[in-house]
């Protein structure tokens, strides 16, 4: 691939569950600084409706202009993919940090993603795919990005087609079972999120890898558990996320972005 | 109009570039080493390559050992060339004719053939999804492509389109066009073309795919339209954007409420089957539930020993659909499945638009549908049929059309050959 839309393919980024990304130059008529963005692209034969659909959601993700949040420059539509341009973090995401992250560090960048998360349900959206990828890492600062567009695309869908099936533990069971996403979803997605960049452990130790069907029952089936690496803070705070009943969870995100930085706190000073 | 310009093009996801022009169809694997030798290539091409100027260009290449894949199709005399180097398989209705990894080979297709498909050989051979795009002229990302016969591609035909006058196929009239032994001169050639099977007269076909504007970005007023610009390759694809820089929403939404669903509609109308109310039983903790339940949906307390009072709520969430490639989707609502369904008027039911490799689906295919605490699953005059596994008789039993059947928990139901298996919550289950 050389080419999407204006863009100039410099190197492919890999594929995550919504479709592949790439590092490309910035066209002029963005007029951006950055020289460089990241742009994904999703194989969608999106209708009109589709098209403006997700564009009103971005557009209220684009105009939060929020530090907490990536920015996202440009969508598009070529043929029958669907392209996003955005902000091209060289510090990867929490999932994959360019450079190691201090635990401290890495509470506050997860508390940075819960701000930007609850900027956007303050504006009216839910995020829908929050996980360690999405929490993007620069200068030891998080930001929430890319918004769960395969979701957007198809209302009502829950789990995109292709991810791993180790992904289904950021989606709580309210939502496998079909509710609609919410403040108390995205809330548990944060919490996961924390569980698995603590202890690098997932929160459902037997989940069946090999059939997404056999996952999805036994996370109904099954409370999440709580790795040993956690200390006692992070735990309690973990554990209210993943409440199986969405109302005891932290009632927002800024709650939960609360009380993860004074977690933060708490360790920087006994060290 | 020649056959292979008749024909739709569907894409293969992957990394590498499709193209067509007239007569012409190409596929190149990307391969890092190589893909700036792949842009000289269009370079030299310019906008308007002939089958003549393509076959040269890439011969030119492969003898310079700049190009490590390519696969083609070119229009020809009594049916369209293949050509093939590299990691690259070329399959006519879904059989394998050409492999090039032993060498430069090439093959006239069969003229009958529905389907034919240039691929890299590395994607996995079970139904790889394919973007439902036709493309007809230009480059585009993907790593295969699919031609069509608007024969093969007839279901999608409304039966009130009239034919236009018969067209004969006829040879492609100017030679300049036409391959031959000595355009096409490469050292390594193993394989001599090989005689095609007895050619079958085309059938004569609407001209439907050939209008332009099936690639013109659309312009709403919503959108800021831009146009690809013809770069130095003369690649264009068109495209539309929305820049995102200093956008303003269109609409406002309200800020979510806690622990309540989002409207993923945004400013769209929403499709609320939640404000359906049913009457059902709460939970010791006062969650609401179906009343045959034995146990809460949400918190898991027993409930075998309570009150059976029942009130009317807010029906919740019945459960869900998992598809074959893993795609769920929640029964907090109804869905019209199929291909390429119509947005009902009555605004409660959600469109479920599936893809299918096989052409197996209708266009409308099947309704599922929230009756109460139940879900029915009715087909719609589908084509091919709606199909329930009988797990006591080990069967597939078709359902009657416009006859609605109560699904269980655990029900596998075939669309096609698209399935899905349904998990109720707190319903009967199969078996």
């Amino acid at each position: 691939m050389q080419r999407i839309a204006d863009y100039e393919i410099i190197q492919p980024l890999g594929e995550g569950s919504q479709g592949e990304a790439w590092l490309a130059k910035a066209p002029d008529r963005l007029g951006i600084d950055d020289e460089v963005v990241a742009i994904k692209t999703v194989t969608h034969a999106a209708s009109d409706d589709d098209f403006e659909r997700v564009a009103n959601h971005l557009r209220i993700y684009a105009s939060r202009d929020s530090a907490n949040l990536a920015s996202l420059f440009d969508f598009g539509q070529q043929g029958g993919i669907l392209y996003f341009a955005g902000e091209y973090f060289s510090g990867g995401s929490l999932a994959r940090p360019a450079r190691p992250l201090g635990r401290a560090a890495v509470l506050r960048a997860v508390a940075n993603g819960a701000r930007g998360a609850n900027e956007l349900h303050d504006a009216g959206i839910a995020h829908r795919a929050i996980r360690p990828g999405n929490i993007l890492v620069v200068d030891e600062k998080g930001k929430l990005g890319d918004l769960g567009l395969t979701q957007i695309l198809n209302p009502g869908q829950t789990v995109a087609g292709h991810g791993q099936v180790g992904a289904v533990e950021f989606i709580p069971p309210e939502v496998i079972q079909g509710q609609s996403p919410s403040r108390a979803s995205d809330v548990w997605a944060i919490g996961a999120t924390l569980h698995k960049v603590l202890t690098g452990q997932p929160m459902y130790p037997n989940l069946p890898t090999n059939s997404l069907i056999a996952a999805l029952r036994h996370i109904l089936n099954n409370r999440p558990a709580m790795g040993d690496a956690l200390r006692n803070g992070e735990r309690h705070i973990i554990e209210a996320c993943v409440s199986a009943d969405p109302a005891e969870r932290p009632a927002t995100a800024e709650a939960l972005a609360m009380a993860i930085e004074a977690e933060a706190d708490r360790q920087s000073e006994q060290a | 109009m020649t056959d292979l310009d008749l024909r739709a093009g569907q894409i293969h996801r992957g990394l590498g570039v499709v193209a067509r022009w007239p007569d012409i169809a190409v596929v190149v694997p990307s391969d890092s080493a190589h893909d700036n030798n792949v842009d000289a290539m269009f370079d030299e091409l310019g906008p308007e390559p002939t089958s003549q100027t393509m076959l040269r260009a890439i011969n030119d290449l492969l003898a310079a050992e700049k190009l490590r894949s390519v696969g083609m199709l070119v229009e020809a005399t009594g049916g369209p060339m293949a050509v093939a180097y590299g990691a690259i398989e070329i399959l006519a209705d879904g059989e394998i004719l050409l492999d090039g990894s032993q060498g430069l080979v090439k093959l006239q297709m069969p003229l009958s053939a529905h389907r034919l498909t240039v691929r890299a050989s590395n994607l996995s051979k079970a139904a790889e999804p394919v973007a439902p795009f036709d493309l007809r002229r230009g480059v585009a990302p993907g790593a295969g492509l699919t031609l069509l016969t608007v024969a093969a591609a007839a279901p999608a035909v409304p039966a009130n389109v009239a034919p236009p006058a018969p067209e004969v196929a006829t040879p492609s009239p100017a030679p300049r066009d036409e391959p031959s032994e000595a355009d096409f001169d490469i050292p390594q050639s193993l394989d001599e073309t090989v005689e095609p099977p007895p050619v079958e007269q085309p059938v004569s076909v609407p001209d439907i795919f050939s209008q332009e504007e099936d690639l013109q970005p659309n312009s709403g007023d919503s959108f800021q339209s831009a146009v690809s610009q013809t770069g130095e390759s003369g690649m264009q694809v068109p495209f539309r954007s929305v820049v995102l820089v200093g956008a303003e929403p269109l609409q406002q939404l309200p800020p979510l409420r806690s622990a309540l669903p989002a409207d993923e509609n945004g400013s769209a109308p929403a499709v609320d089957e939640r404000a359906v109310e049913v009457s059902g039983i709460l939970c010791p903790r006062e969650h609401f539930n179906n009343p045959a339940a034995s146990y809460c949906m949400v918190c898991g307390l027993s409930m075998a020993h309570l009150a059976r009072n029942q009130i009317v709520g807010p029906r919740p969430t019945l459960g869900f659909i998992v598809f074959d490639d893993g795609a769920t989707f929640g029964l907090d609502r109804s869905y019209l499945i199929g291909r390429e369904p119509n947005r009902p008027e009555d605004g409660t039911t959600e469109l479920l638009v599936l893809h299918d490799n096989n052409e197996t689906l209708s266009r409308v295919h099947a309704k599922l549908e929230l009756v109460d605490w139940t879900v029915h699953l009715t087909d719609l005059e589908s084509t091919n049929g709606t199909y329930v596994w009988d797990i006591s008789f080990e069967r597939w039993n078709q359902l009657a059309p416009q006859h609605p059947v109560e699904l269980l928990s655990g029900d596998t139901v075939a669309l096609g050959r698209r399935t899905f298996v349904f998990e109720g919550v707190g319903l009967r289950s199969v078996g």
